[in-house]
């Protein structure tokens, strides 16, 4: 007996970048953190990438697969390490979504006051630096919130929060300014293909 | 000016005027936090005035910053209050057991002491960050 | 383009300071400290209509006032009489009359009195009055150790909560040495009370701090309550720290403490302190203080005796008899102990590393 999958272009797509967004969170475990289980997370970059090009729904898709599946390769499926990534996972792609939304309405109330002009919501919506930063502050403190609330609930611990954030800040910027290289590249790319053949649409 | 020729150029721009935005709001909150967590904590419980009340009459304040010695008329007599370096005590009070003596410095906002029987109370009270209130006895 | 680029700015900027503003406007606190009680009151209170919070602490003001007299085991209120009764009593079939709040006291210690273990005991009103720890602010007493005899007499009527019956709101006892005094006990009753006089007064958030004993209410706008814990070890070293810990207190929660340095009586060098030992008749010995925190003052402050007496050896297995899950107890020997709930709460400001008891 043979079992049949149909799979779509885009199955292929959310597995690609999801295995690419597994190896770094396994390369990502292996360094040292000033609080265990709390990570910088730049399989986030992945995730920013995929939200950017693809939208959220196969961002969501990559980033689930990356947190459950790295997991369980690493060996702590369902234990506090795993809830902490799952948390920053979705604290971050939840920002995200919010984030595009605000400046989404923010294009719309712009556009009511303007006569010419930013017609394209591009123009008023952040690149991948912008996000990559609320996506990476948001990640940590989603982190530090469930760490501080379910495992370690000493106020003390709020001492290591701006420091956290400052990495986070910086983090972000690396990862926003290698997405954003990434995306550029692409477009780039797709626009030569398109110019090489105009009669491919 | 113009920012941007082309949507081509626009997507291809390194910093847009939304990044420049929330990089500066990520700074401001980064900021923020230390402020809250680090400047704030050093200065913990750190007194700058003292509060001497008097049976139920409105409390009197006194800064801390200069050294003095304070007698109130009390109930039964006398007490005597000592300010310096930035701490408070009584160093005499008209009743028996001394209490209020014996209690000894006041170092920290939010600390309290009482003669009772004198009705007299002195308390420590800062700006930043106190105590709302010491435990533990007067 | 030019154009909209500053407006998205300028918009962005506005609606940032609109925000700032919003963020809770404080409300104003008023503090008033009331000399009553037989100590010092310091009342908070987070409102922003003040005649409200003036007229809640007059009320206070004057309802501790009462219960004082009430509750005094010697005064002549509700509890001095019945104890004056007590006392002259000539056999066990008397019955007595009390008003129900002495009632309630009664009986809400008899619980807790077994709960700990006798360690817990308000009954032993003589043998406190032994001791004059009731004589502590009169002027021309002269503090010595009781007669050793006349202790040991006490101790062997073993005088107990349970030795009180109350039926139909009459009190019986069988036991002759039994005199009442809620020192241990009186000061979290009225703090629930005054609790609830807030509560009435529509009050949410508030402060009551009788003596080191507190009781909070809501937050201060909007964070939690800060609270120091004393260092008992400053009374005898001035240059001991201050504080010994911080802990947040959230609403309805309430820290009680006792403590060896409240007070005293300082006599031919050594230190007499007003925490008696029901078990031996003199004042406990192994703790410096203890610090409990629940949402019953009441319970609060007899767990707190209960566990100064108990000492470092037995707290722990009286606090869990009680029910009390976050207990700081410091010893003699400068040893600190909590319960692991405390642990994860307090923040010590000491480098002494803590012990934690399960």
């Amino acid at each position: 007996m043979k079992l049949h999958f149909t799979t779509t272009h885009e199955d292929h797509r959310v597995a690609l970048l999801a295995a690419l967004a597994i190896t770094i969170h396994i390369i990502e475990s292996a360094f040292p953190s000033p609080l265990p289980g709390i990570k910088p997370g730049l399989a986030n970059v992945v995730t920013l990438f995929t939200f950017m090009m693809y939208g959220w729904k196969t961002a969501l898709q990559v980033s689930l697969l990356r947190v459950i599946i790295s997991s369980l390769l690493l060996g702590t499926f369902l234990s506090p390490t795993f809830l902490l990534s799952l948390s920053g996972a979705l604290f971050s792609l939840s920002s995200l979504i919010l984030t595009q939304q605000l400046f989404y309405l923010f294009h719309l109330t712009l556009r009511l006051f303007s006569r010419h002009g930013l017609s394209d919501n591009n123009y008023s919506q952040p690149g991948a630096i912008g996000y990559a930063i609320i996506a990476s502050i948001s990640h940590m403190s989603g982190q530090f919130l469930m760490a501080w609330y379910f495992f370690i609930p000493h106020p003390g611990l709020f001492k290591l929060l701006p420091i956290l954030i400052t990495f986070a800040v910086i983090l972000g910027i690396v990862s926003g300014i290698i997405t954003q290289l990434t995306i550029s590249q692409l477009k780039r790319k797709q626009i030569q293909k398109s110019q090489l053949q105009p009669d491919n649409q | 000016m113009v920012l941007y020729k082309s949507r081509l150029e626009v997507e291809m721009a390194i910093f847009k005027p939304a990044d420049v935005f929330i990089l500066l709001s990520a700074c401001f909150l980064t900021a923020w936090l230390y402020a809250v967590f680090w400047f704030d904590n050093a200065q913990q419980g750190e007194a700058d005035s003292l509060l001497i009340q008097l049976a139920d009459n409105e409390p009197v304040e006194y800064t801390l910053s200069k050294d003095k010695i304070i007698t109130i008329q009390g109930h039964i007599g006398p007490s005597l209050i000592e300010i310096k370096q930035g701490k408070a005590r009584f160093i005499h009070s008209s009743c028996r057991n001394q209490f209020c003596v014996f209690h000894g410095w006041l170092t920290v906002a939010g600390d309290t002491t009482a003669c009772l029987p004198n009705r007299v109370s002195i308390s420590l009270k800062g700006t930043l960050n106190d105590y709302d209130a010491i435990a533990g006895g007067q | 383009m030019n154009i909209n680029f500053n407006v998205c700015l300028l918009t962005f900027f506005l609606l940032f300071l609109t925000a700032c503003q919003n963020k809770d406007p404080s409300k104003g606190l008023y503090q008033q400290q009331l000399f009553t009680f037989g100590t010092l009151i310091d009342i908070s209170i987070v409102s922003d209509n003040s005649e409200q919070a003036k007229r809640a602490i007059d009320i206070i003001s004057s309802e501790f006032d009462h219960l004082h007299t009430q509750w005094h085991p010697w005064k002549n209120g509700a509890l001095g009489q019945l104890n004056k009764k007590f006392y002259d009593a000539s056999s066990s079939s008397d019955t007595f009359t009390s008003p129900p709040s002495v009632i309630k006291l009664i009986q809400d210690s008899q619980l807790l009195s077994e709960q700990s273990n006798g360690l817990f005991n308000p009954a032993i009103g003589q043998l406190v009055k032994l001791w004059q720890f009731d004589q502590i602010e009169n002027e021309n007493y002269q503090f010595k150790i009781p007669d050793p005899e006349k202790i040991q007499q006490l101790l062997e009527k073993n005088p107990q909560m349970q030795d009180i019956l109350i039926n139909n709101e009459k009190i019986t006892t069988n036991n002759a040495a039994i005199v009442l005094d809620f020192g241990a006990f009186a000061k979290g009753v009225a703090i629930e009370k005054m609790m609830s006089i807030l509560k009435d007064q529509h009050i949410d958030n508030a402060l009551i701090n009788a003596g080191g004993d507190l009781k909070v209410l809501g937050s201060k706008n909007g964070k939690a309550w800060k609270i120091g814990i004393k260092n008992p070890a400053k009374t005898q070293n001035p240059s001991e720290k201050a504080i010994i810990a911080a802990i947040e207190l959230n609403d309805n929660e309430t820290l009680f403490t006792s403590g060896n340095y409240e007070r005293f009586f300082e006599f031919q060098g050594k230190h007499y302190h007003h925490i008696i030992d029901p078990r031996t008749g003199y004042p406990a010995v192994g703790t410096q203080s203890v610090t409990v925190l629940t949402e019953d003052a009441a319970l609060a402050d007899a767990a707190s005796t209960a566990l100064f007496v108990a000492g470092p050896k037995l707290w722990a297995e009286i606090a869990k008899k009680m029910n009390v899950q976050y207990v700081m107890l410091i010893s003699d020997d400068n040893k600190i102990y909590l319960t692991p709930a405390m642990a994860e709460r307090i923040e010590l400001l000491t480098d002494i590393k803590p012990v934690i008891v399960k």
